[in-house]
């Protein structure tokens, strides 16, 4: 079972990149059958994803995402399931060229970043744990999202402005659409990170009796939803559509992937 | 019977004489009417429209059709046989399907790759279709190339790269806004650069116009005309909170707005983008207006600039659609070729058929002692003779690819065996 759970994670890890492959040829060769074609092949990727998935989690049982090889597949699974859904509905074909390596990196993490939550410890038996995970880990994957969403902004914003009009500016989502995805992902990741940064709390009161305790992991989430509030409350009050909302978007980023993979829980 | 077309369009003759030859509704019922009952004229379709008229038919005698087109052609609208000739283009045969498929994709208009030449095609068809004067053979030419012009817009882009100006000004006003549903745009000035574009943009469904014109009176009359309203031309800025899209085309030897105005006006729409169109020469809005953030400004040159890029790139797919083109082209000559097989076929058959009979008839006679099992005996073998010897001819007839000096196999056929005389 164990080289087959092997051959399925190098399987839809290849036809992810394949994919992603298909998603950008055309844009050079101009075939636009192509990205119907990628999609279709991400879509069986994505059942085989959750077919590990489910097979892993019937395997190792309660609690969830304890090791962060599952977790950041569970990520990648979650931001591919995001763009497939998107995709259906607007001209999404580019992001998919630049999502499904991001994918794939998630993967790479999977395979190269052992880190055991809290596990062996006290902490795992606390019912708080597999919630507080789950919230970090959507939170991730929807922030990764925003991320090329907002990376892409910028480009076309910068395209439109500066009238440096490529061929294949044509097929990607307007600027509007763009910018309203990119903000309400931003307030659903904001409220899963609300909900991992305070369930992680409780988890922490339950085992250790302290809501905070010195956490360097802690600290940069609190940061990061700090950003990201900023982010929000002056895109939502204070109008600030467009470019530099975008741009405070994605110093947020910096700071979330520093919070999973710069720093680690008791340091 | 083989496919034809005679026609003229914008490259092979003057306005003049398209306009003399321009068909309208009434007239081309009229015109079809007539010309379809001309003896080697079995079926016509009339295309005409501002850039081409053409006349597909089938026939089984296509120069001789030609000779009677033309000539009916003058006679109906007064035109001299010979000057139409000279301007005319005549395909026959395989020829003409590959200039119908080009003309049904866009490839033979002025704007190359334009879509409205295939909904125009659809009505001419549609139109003969009423009438009753196209047949299996204009039936099937025609729904053909409907198809591939489909195909050549989906296999390639050559639709999706904007060749005019005001044109060009939609798509990027789609790329920023998305959908132009719901979207307000002002109009300063009501020239006629002004009024093309307004005709584009109101097409594309946006939800409200507002016309300011330096004579108001003027400025009623366009709004009347494409259902916009008026303001006043005096206090427009005032407008800019509401409207997302400004295009400007006024006379002025200043800039009639300034980086002042602009400013405010996305302060107060809270950062929610603007788009200036600016086609006026010299322009109408201060180039500094495009530093603000979430405005986006483009004069005449760099709508030009967008065009220019796709004539081009246009020019490339092209070249891709007509590879689309050349397989299509193949592949239907190879099914008309079939179609056209069919009469023959069957004549061929029947007349084996008949002879048999005749030849058992007389020979029942001579022999009356021949009782019913006997009898079905010498039937059953007699026509299994006649089947065995039709049987190759027949198969090599329905591959019908080779031809014979001048003859197509089908008609070799029909000559060797006296099809068409009995």
């Amino acid at each position: 079972m164990y080289l087959f759970m092997n051959i399925i994670f190098y399987l839809t890890l290849s036809l992810y990149l394949i994919a992603g492959f298909l998603y950008l040829l055309p844009f050079i060769f101009n075939q636009p059958k192509l990205a119907v074609f990628a999609t279709r092949i991400t879509w069986v990727s994505w059942i085989f994803h959750a077919g590990w998935l489910a097979y892993h989690f019937v395997q190792s049982g309660y609690p969830f995402l304890t090791t962060s090889t599952v977790s950041y597949l569970f990520t990648g699974w979650i931001i591919v399931l995001a763009f497939l859904v998107l995709n259906q509905k607007y001209r999404f074909q580019l992001i998919g060229a630049l999502i499904l390596p991001i994918v794939a990196l998630f993967y790479l993490l999977s395979l190269f970043s052992s880190e055991n939550y809290r596990s062996g410890s006290a902490w795992m038996h606390s019912p708080w744990a597999s919630v507080h995970l789950i919230f970090s880990f959507l939170a991730l994957a929807i922030f990764t999202l925003t991320f090329i969403l907002g990376m892409i902004f910028i480009v076309e914003e910068f395209q439109l402005k500066y009238k440096v009009l490529p061929k294949f500016f044509l097929r990607l989502p307007s600027l509007e659409i763009l910018e309203q995805i990119h903000a309400k992902a931003l307030t659903v990741g904001f409220a899963l990170l609300s909900g991992g940064i305070l369930t992680g709390a409780i988890w922490a009161k339950s085992v250790t009796g302290f809501y905070f305790f010195e956490d360097a992991r802690q600290l940069w989430a609190i940061i990061a939803w700090l950003i990201y509030a900023l982010f929000l409350q002056a895109r939502f009050a204070a109008g600030w559509r467009g470019r530099r909302g975008v741009l405070l978007s994605l110093i947020g980023f910096v700071v979330i992937l520093f919070t999973f993979l710069g720093v680690q829980h008791g340091s | 019977m083989k496919l034809f077309v005679l026609g003229i369009n914008h490259r092979s003759a003057p306005i003049e004489m398209r306009e003399t030859l321009a068909v309208s509704n009434v007239k081309a019922d009229q015109f079809l009417s007539h010309a379809v009952q001309l003896p080697h004229i079995e079926e016509l379709v009339a295309l005409s429209t501002c850039n081409r008229v053409e006349f597909y038919g089938a026939s089984r005698h296509t120069s001789l059709a030609k000779e009677q087109l033309i000539q009916f052609c003058s006679n109906f609208f007064k035109i001299d046989p010979f000057t139409f000739e000279k301007h005319a283009y005549f395909y026959e045969a395989v020829e003409t399907i590959r200039h119908g498929f080009k003309v049904a994709s866009g490839l033979d208009s002025m704007i190359l790759g334009e879509p409205q030449i295939l909904g125009q095609m659809k009505e001419a068809y549609r139109q003969a279709s009423e009438l009753g004067v196209v047949d299996r053979f204009l039936n099937k030419f025609f729904h053909r190339s409907f198809h591939v012009a489909k195909k050549v817009r989906t296999e390639t882009s050559i639709g999706a790269h904007p060749v005019s100006v005001s044109y060009a000004a939609m798509v990027l006003a789609k790329q920023i806004f998305g959908d132009l549903k719901g979207k307000k745009v002002l109009v300063l000035g009501a020239g006629k650069m002004g009024l093309l574009a307004m005709r584009h943009l109101k097409s594309s469904g946006i939800e409200k116009l507002y016309i300011a014109n330096r004579t108001l009176q003027h400025a009623q009359e366009i709004a009347e005309q494409v259902g916009g309203e008026c303001i006043p031309f005096e206090n427009f800025t005032k407008w800019f909170l509401d409207v997302d899209i400004i295009l400007t085309s006024a006379a002025a030897d200043h800039y009639l707005v300034g980086v002042q105005e602009v400013q405010n006006a996305i302060r107060q729409r809270k950062n929610r983008p603007m788009f200036f169109i600016d086609i006026a020469v010299p322009r109408n809005v201060s180039p500094e207006v495009n530093q603000i953030p979430n405005v986006y400004l483009y004069d005449v040159d760099d709508l030009e600039g967008v065009v220019e890029v796709n004539k081009f790139a246009r020019i490339q797919e092209a070249e891709r659609a007509k590879g689309v083109i050349e397989k299509e082209v193949m592949n239907f000559q190879r099914e008309l070729k079939a179609l056209e097989m069919v009469p023959t076929l069957s004549s061929l058959a029947k007349k084996f058929d008949k002879i048999c009979r005749h030849e058992l008839e007389k020979l029942f006679q001579k022999m009356p002692e021949l009782n019913g099992d006997k009898r079905e005996m010498v039937e059953s073998m007699a026509f299994a003779i006649v089947h065995k010897i039709l049987h190759d001819p027949m198969v090599t007839l329905k591959e019908g690819e080779q031809v014979i000096g001048q003859d197509d196999f089908a008609s070799l056929v029909r000559k060797l065996f006296k099809l068409d005389e009995a």
